[in-house]
């Protein structure tokens, strides 16, 4: 079976806007997997504090029912990933400083889809996904929108063998499949209208695609 | 921060906790990040008729005055770690009154920690770095930066029609 691993930004996205049975779904076609890390951020902290705690629980209900899996990375891996937080923080400096990037949820994400040799990681979060398929494009990016950032070209060579072959999806593209293979057929009609308003949703609960990509994909409904 | 809020003067606590934040998120500082929160907040309770109206004010200004005082002080002799304590403060006497009088459930100083943190956000930080700087939630965070045009500005590798192709290739085989 495939396995697809997923980060906080893009478990909460969905799970948010109440697509939590589009998992239930996937977890037919692929294994779904996040780190311990990702199960802290998403279910045990937030389970303390009155505003985020609904959606904690549905993130909760979707690993008691086994449509995800909270995967605990082994020493190894654990170690890969503080090899790439390490290394992706100190790709970049700025004023003599390295200038961080990722945090550990991020880096054990990272170092699961290694662990479980995965095919796909789901990530709404920009940088990181940026980190990964385009690190002069972030590097750019960055020092447009804050200053101008030194690379250390030795760290990111080192980055992109640690990262390599890692595909990524974001929520927006899970909800388009779940729209186009009828997993939201019980709570959506079948229109162009329907899938605007669940990409949208997306979006709104913070899944990094633009409005130019949305109505792009939508031009060919 | 301390004259502005000694002469009430909300947009340039404002216009601070802008400026405070960008160091943070430049230097990955958390005590400015620390000011910039305090400030944001002392912002939103300065511009407010029914806070600066209220019996419970007067009293609140003033021991955040105090703290402030004490933390220049602090600050001063270089003591770090007392100037942040000072700072502590500061926020717990903004959250009790805000408490008080407050009309929304949730609280300025945690309003604040999710503006802030988008902030930084739009400077370039990551998600779980800008929440990690400010102490905000991710869930929170999401929700406010998927409410901006943030996401419209970073280019575009790939679009949704090339990603999901590739998503069904991984479902298919």
């Amino acid at each position: 079976m495939k396995t697809l691993v997923f980060d906080s930004s893009s478990i909460i996205s969905i799970s948010e806007k109440c697509f939590i049975k589009v998992f239930e779904h996937l977890s037919k076609k692929a294994e779904l997997a996040i780190p311990k890390r990702v199960e802290f951020e998403t279910i045990i902290h937030p389970g303390h504090i009155k505003a985020f705690e609904l959606n904690a629980l549905r993130i909760r209900m979707a690993l008691r029912e086994q449509w995800l899996k909270s995967i605990q990375l082994t020493p190894e891996f654990l170690q890969l990933a503080v090899q790439i937080k390490n290394t992706a923080n100190n790709c970049f400096g700025i004023n003599d400083r390295p200038f961080v990037l990722i945090q550990d949820g991020e880096a054990e994400t990272l170092a699961l889809v290694k662990q479980l040799n995965a095919e796909m990681l789901v990530i709404d979060e920009r940088n990181t996904r940026m980190l990964i398929e385009d690190i002069k494009g972030l590097q750019e990016y960055l020092s447009k929108k804050i200053a101008p950032l030194s690379a250390n070209e030795k760290r990111i060579s080192e980055l992109k063998r640690l990262v390599s072959g890692i595909s990524i999806c974001r929520s927006s593209e899970l909800i388009a499949l779940a729209f186009e293979q009828g997993f939201l057929d019980e709570e959506l009609e079948k229109s162009r209208e329907s899938l605007e308003a669940a990409l949208y949703a997306v979006r709104f609960s913070g899944c990094a695609v633009s409005e130019r990509e949305i109505q792009e994909y939508l031009r060919k409904f | 921060m301390r004259q502005d809020f000694a002469k009430a003067k909300p947009f340039r606590l404002k216009a601070l906790s802008k400026e405070l934040i960008e160091e943070a998120a430049l230097n990955n500082d958390k005590l400015k990040a620390l000011m910039a929160l305090i400030a944001y907040s002392l912002y939103k309770l300065c511009s407010k008729a029914h806070v600066l109206e209220s019996p419970k004010w007067k009293f609140a200004r003033e021991q955040i005055l105090q703290h402030l005082d004490k933390g220049i002080v602090e600050l001063r002799a270089k003591k770090f770690k007392e100037f942040e304590l000072e700072l502590q403060k500061a926020v717990e006497d903004i959250s009790k009154i805000d408490s008080e009088i407050s009309n929304y459930a949730v609280a300025v100083f945690e309003k604040a920690k999710t503006k802030l943190a988008s902030t930084a956000y739009s400077f370039g930080l990551s998600l779980g770095q800008a929440a990690a700087l400010t102490g905000a939630g991710k869930k929170d965070l999401l929700n406010y930066i998927g409410f901006t045009k943030m996401h419209d500005e970073a280019g575009v590798s790939l679009g949704i029609s090339e990603r999901l192709k590739k998503l069904k290739e991984v479902l298919a085989t």
